[in-house]
């Protein structure tokens, strides 16, 4: 063995500590809420994710749409201008449906609720990136090309002509710590947790505050749950 | 597999993590941890190195680098503060830094120009030639022009105290002038010197989740302080209201409970319009007002100037004694008893032939008789019902008679006129909006004020924050924990005395205000400032790309055309490395070492390497070493044979004593992670003023205290100014002037007012080459503008535009929204030139008007001359 260490074992202690999951119920339903209100639209979380997940040039697991009128441009209704963001990754679907279309298993949901993508496996048929209703699938058309003339980030890179795409951070979760846009996120509107333990603090925000899930009537059932944004008082007393 | 995973993940805690595996997966556990094929392990590292992220941003965000095989390849927020509420504190911008020290536009070998000035050709050098020649060339320089005609450029010290701090005493030893950072880039709030007597004072960020109002002025934290943006969110949702004052429809006017687009340069007008109505109704704090403020003191009707206590006939006076001040309605709760002066911090014994401290008059109308009140506190003498209205008279030591008002009557006189209709008309806000914005604003306590660059960066920017200044002092919000009056912009916070490293024993290196070097000596320029007999014959540029991002630059560019040697220190291949004579590769922060602090957060923090120098990268203060050693070895054995650590050693130990800021604060803990300074929880700006009442100001480091106490030398925040020159403008009182631009470009000519606004893409110029942040934006520069203004000029969206006024032309794309206001076109400053459709940079058009008030005074950052980005005019065409 070389005398490399474990990216999570080589964290200072109090590092370490901000990024543990924590507590979580005997049978682990991992979800992911994005508070609206708290997304400052930075790109904080897809960045990480680039650099994490060593993702090439020209592609994203994770992006930020504007609601509005096009990159951070507010659109206009009933005469005022309003913005606001939807972080979009992988949904992690119950009842996936990138799952159900391809031919060799290489996309599999775990028993924690985790929709895996097997780079071994895929054979770039591509059949998950039409099926997928929130566009998050992405394709190595090309050999994959970076800014550094090295991999960055803590998984290894995909091969030509395979699917990839958002892994909920999976190889953190093995040692217990929150996926990297969790961790990265300065507006602290990420939160991760076990939906199956009702006290959780997500199970919390999906109830107290509305959570919602994206095109919920495909019955997709997503482990992705957001936040909406808050409403806005004036200037009235 | 599935099966075996979800096993282990039921004791997911870390700490767990690998003995489960070790459990579960028995003799292939080696296997799993070894990581390198397995997608469910993270990938193996050398080493994770705690460090800072310091590029002029206010950030000072602690960081990891995770390095492999030599390579940084991965940066992610520390999240280390003790206070777990600052984390994570990082940006997108942060995180990807290790695309620029390992990216495609890194300076790796030392270069010589091989060609015209700026034409951008090199070729590589040796460290030993260039060390040679800038050392020969700087006697050359020193002896025939004098040593002050080099000017060394750094950006601001807070950045990096360490190697930012070599530049300053370099320039100590060897006699080079220094230039400046936060008068330069316009940062310097003059509002706060001349009200207050500060540099400047703010809140930490923290403290905004402490507000129930916030107004955000100019300010645009979403997008500017995104570490600290979500104290703005965390005030929300405990129920405070957000209203931000733009002219633009920002990132933080879409989390706003109230937009108030205003018109570019009018924010004092709003500002008066707001103090009039918290006065008429009835929600004025006069107790604040007559304790903290000058509003009490007479001002004499013949000169304008305050009457002295020693200018009165003999005996024509009260004099309670001194110290006798006391807080009116509870104010000063933890002040000593009356009669005892409070110790005041920083303060030094005054010379023996000194002149006392000057005593001021306000007029009792209990006794109808004026009071003496002194300087050596705060508050007004017992039972003193000190008039904030009327006309006196009195009786000056010759017998004659002369006519005095409290100040407050003058700036009421002022703030009376500026009526919500006459303020509607020239801030373009709804009458009925300014009344109800006063409303909610005074209905609160405590309510902040965040004032950005927006409001700031304006020739007349004192103006807009003299006004917002006494908008907080009349509703009692200053020295308030969650409210305030506070400015951020740029990290210009020396919170710690450098004076052990950057002066060499009582010398300290000479500060010119860099706007001089742009445009040479004004005629009102102040006589204390060290201008160079005979102008400045070369530059010493490091971490900084002035030449495009300065203001006014085809104006720099003259100076710099005059100049015998340029000389470049930076890590990236910026277009300002594009002019030098010599660059010099400069190491990141991942690959030295430093120390930081910032306004936004009192944590002090340290930079330590993660890699070697990348190439044959050096840090500043290796290269003044070289250099020094061969100008003359003697400076370099008694100065500058000192390590970074050693330096760091030095600051925490001149700190260090009881009560200091670094009381107790070790290098070891630093090198673990950020330390909070010694300062009050949350950081609160004049606590002690108020609570102690302690005369103003606090001090501003590294300036000893009596040079900013000057400023106001009534010792108590300063409505009225005095000085001669505010007399001869008319700025005795807060007031609004239109902007200065439209003096110097008609706007019947040049209709629109040219906004460079800060982006969150960008520090400035830095991160521009970031390939992962170029992807979201396209990489190319948007101009916005309001579609009527696109229409009036046939502008499509996607259209290459030019901007240009009499300094300059800029091209860039437009982009039509209804977030731009009529009337005004938007380049975020900070593309590079390959980012634009031509030119420079947007500060071709930017301008470098020095306004006189600001040099009244000299205190080099302090009060000096801050400048005027956003106040510029030009035209937009089609291309």
């Amino acid at each position: 063995m070389s005398d490399k260490v474990s990216p999570i074992e080589a964290l200072p202690p109090a590092s370490r500590a901000y990024g543990e999951i924590g507590a979580v119920s005997a049978d682990p339903r991992w979800v992911m809420v994005v508070d609206q209100e708290r997304c400052i639209g930075c790109w904080s979380c897809c960045v990480i994710c680039k650099s994490e997940n060593d993702v090439p040039d020209g592609m994203w697991w994770n992006r930020i749409n504007t609601v509005g009128d096009g990159l951070d441009t507010p659109y206009e209704e009933q005469g005022r201008l309003a913005m606001h963001w939807l972080p979009l990754a992988c949904q992690h679907c119950e009842n996936p449906a990138c799952t159900r279309v391809c031919p060799v298993s290489a996309t599999y949901s775990r028993e924690d609720g985790l929709v895996m993508q097997d780079s071994q496996r895929c054979i770039g048929c591509r059949y998950c990136l039409v099926a997928c209703p929130y566009g998050v699938r992405q394709f190595n058309w090309g050999r994959p090309e970076r800014p550094v003339p090295f991999d960055t980030g803590m998984v290894a890179p995909r091969p030509l002509g395979t699917m990839e795409k958002c892994t909920m951070c999976v190889h953190r979760i093995t040692d217990g710590q929150v996926p990297s846009c969790v961790w990265s996120c300065p507006g602290q509107a990420r939160i991760f947790g076990d939906l199956n333990d009702p006290d959780s603090k997500v199970s919390r925000l999906i109830r107290d505050r509305g959570g919602y899930q994206l095109l919920e009537e495909r019955g997709t059932d997503p482990h992705v749950y957001y936040l909406p944004p808050r409403r806005k008082r004036g200037l009235e007393p | 597999m599935t099966v075996t995973r979800r096993q282990f993940l039921k004791g997911v805690g870390a700490a767990a993590g690998a003995a489960a595996v070790t459990g579960v997966l028995g003799g292939a556990a080696e296997t799993v941890l070894a990581g390198r094929d397995d997608p469910l392990r993270s990938l193996p590292v050398d080493r994770v190195v705690r460090t800072t992220c310091s590029p002029n941003c206010t950030g000072s965000c602690g960081q990891l680098a995770f390095v492999r095989d030599g390579n940084i390849v991965k940066v992610q927020q520390a999240a280390d503060y003790p206070d777990k509420s600052y984390n994570p504190r990082g940006c997108m911008k942060g995180i990807s830094y290790h695309l620029l020290v390992h990216g495609p536009d890194r300076i790796k070998t030392p270069l010589v120009r091989d060609g015209d000035r700026g034409s951008g050709k090199f070729r590589e050098a040796t460290w030993e030639e260039e060390l040679d020649r800038i050392a020969s060339e700087f006697k050359r320089i020193g002896a025939a022009w004098g040593w002050d005609s080099i000017h060394v450029f750094g950006q601001v010290p807070g950045s990096g105290y360490i190697q930012k701090g070599a530049n300053y005493r370099a320039c100590t030893a060897l006699g080079m002038t220094h230039g400046t950072s936060f008068d330069f880039n316009g940062d310097l709030p003059m509002g706060m010197p001349i009200t207050f007597g500060v540099q400047n004072a703010e809140h930490e960020s923290k403290d905004w989740a402490n507000s129930r109002f916030i107004l955000a002025v100019g300010a645009n934290p979403l997008e500017t302080r995104i570490p600290d943006a979500h104290f703005i969110e965390d005030a929300l949702e405990k129920g405070a209201r957000l209203v931000v004052v733009d002219p633009t429809f920002s990132s933080t006017a879409s989390k706003a409970d109230a937009w108030i687009k205003i018109k570019p340069g009018t924010d004092a007008v709003l500002g008066l319009a707001l103090c009039r109505r918290v006065m008429e109704a009835g929600k004025a704090d006069w107790d604040f007002m007559r304790t903290y403020t000058d509003a009490a003191l007479l001002v004499r009707a013949d000169t304008h100037k305050r009457l002295r206590a020693d200018e009165l006939a003999p005996g024509q006076a009260l004099d309670p004694g001194p110290a006798t001040g006391i807080g009116l309605g509870g104010y000063g709760k933890k002040a000593l008893p009356a009669g005892t002066a409070p110790e005041v911090p920083g303060a030094v014994a005054p010379a023996a032939d000194a002149p006392p401290p000057p005593r001021f008059v306000v007029w009792d109308t209990a006794s109808q008789k004026p009071v003496i009140v002194g300087t050596e506190r705060l508050g007004i003498p017992a039972g003193v019902d000190a008039a904030l209205e009327g006309t006196f008279t009195l009786t000056l030591a010759d017998g004659s008679q002369v006519q005095a008002t409290p100040g407050f009557a003058l700036v009421k006189a002022e703030v009376d006129a500026w009526t919500p209709e006459k303020a509607a008309e020239i801030t373009g806000i709804p009458a009925e909006d300014i009344v109800r914005l006063a409303d909610a604003y005074a209905a609160e306590r405590p309510a902040a004020i965040i004032m950005g660059g927006g409001s700031n960066h304006w020739y007349h920017g004192d103006l807009n924050g003299r006004a917002l200044a006494l908008l907080a002092s009349l509703t009692g919000n200053v020295g308030r924990s969650g409210g305030g009056f506070s400015v951020y912009v740029g990290q210009y916070k020396v919170r710690v005395d450098t004076s052990p490293w950057w002066n060499i024993g009582d010398h300290k290196a000479k500060v010119v205000p860099s706007v001089y070097f742009v445009r040479g000596r004004t005629e009102t320029m102040n006589k204390n400032v060290p201008y160079p007999k005979n102008g400045f014959k070369a530059l010493f540029c490091t971490f900084a790309n002035m030449f495009i991002q300065g203001m006014d630059v085809n104006r720099l560019h003259q100076t710099l055309d005059g100049c015998e040697l340029v000389v470049v220190m930076d890590h990236q291949m910026t277009d300002t490395v594009g002019y030098a004579d010599i660059v010099l590769p400069a190491t990141t922060w991942y690959e030295k070492t430093d120390l930081t602090a910032t306004p936004l957060h009192p944590f002090l923090q340290i930079q330590q390497p993660a890699l070697p120098p990348v190439g044959q990268a050096r840090s500043e203060l290796w290269v003044w070493q070289e250099i020094i050693k061969r100008i003359d070895p003697a400076i370099f054995d008694a100065s500058f044979d000192m390590t970074e650590e050693q330096a760091i050693q030095a600051i925490l130990e001149k700190g260090g004593g009881k009560g200091g800021p670094t009381e107790g604060i070790t290098l070891e803990q630093l090198k673990a992670g950020p330390v909070r300074l010694k300062v009050p929880d949350p950081d609160v700006a004049f606590v002690r003023q108020i609570d102690e009442l302690l005369p103003f100001p606090p001090r501003s480091l590294p300036a000893p205290l009596a040079a900013t106490a000057a400023f106001i030398p009534t010792r108590r925040i300063e409505f009225y100014k005095e000085d001669d020159r505010f007399i001869e403008l008319g700025e005795t009182v807060p007031t609004y002037k239109p902007p200065h631009d439209d003096s110097v470009h008609d706007p019947a000519k040049y209709p629109i007012a040219l906004l460079s606004p800060h982006s969150k893409w960008r520090i400035h110029s830095s991160y521009a080459n970031v390939a992962w942040l170029n992807e979201i934006t396209g990489g190319r520069a948007p101009v916005l503008l309001a579609p009527e203004t696109a229409a009036e000029r046939g502008i499509a969206e996607g259209d290459l535009v030019e901007l240009s006024n009499t300094r300059g032309k800029v091209r860039a794309w437009a982009h039509i929204t209804k977030a731009a206001a009529p009337g005004t076109a938007t380049l975020f400053e900070g593309w590079w030139s390959r980012q634009l459709g031509g030119g420079k940079s947007v500060n071709e058009l930017t301008s470098s008007e020095v306004n006189p008030i600001h040099e009244i005074q000299f205190v080099a950052n302090m009060w000096a001359p801050s400048t005027g980005w956003k106040d510029c005019r030009c035209e937009v065409t089609r291309v």
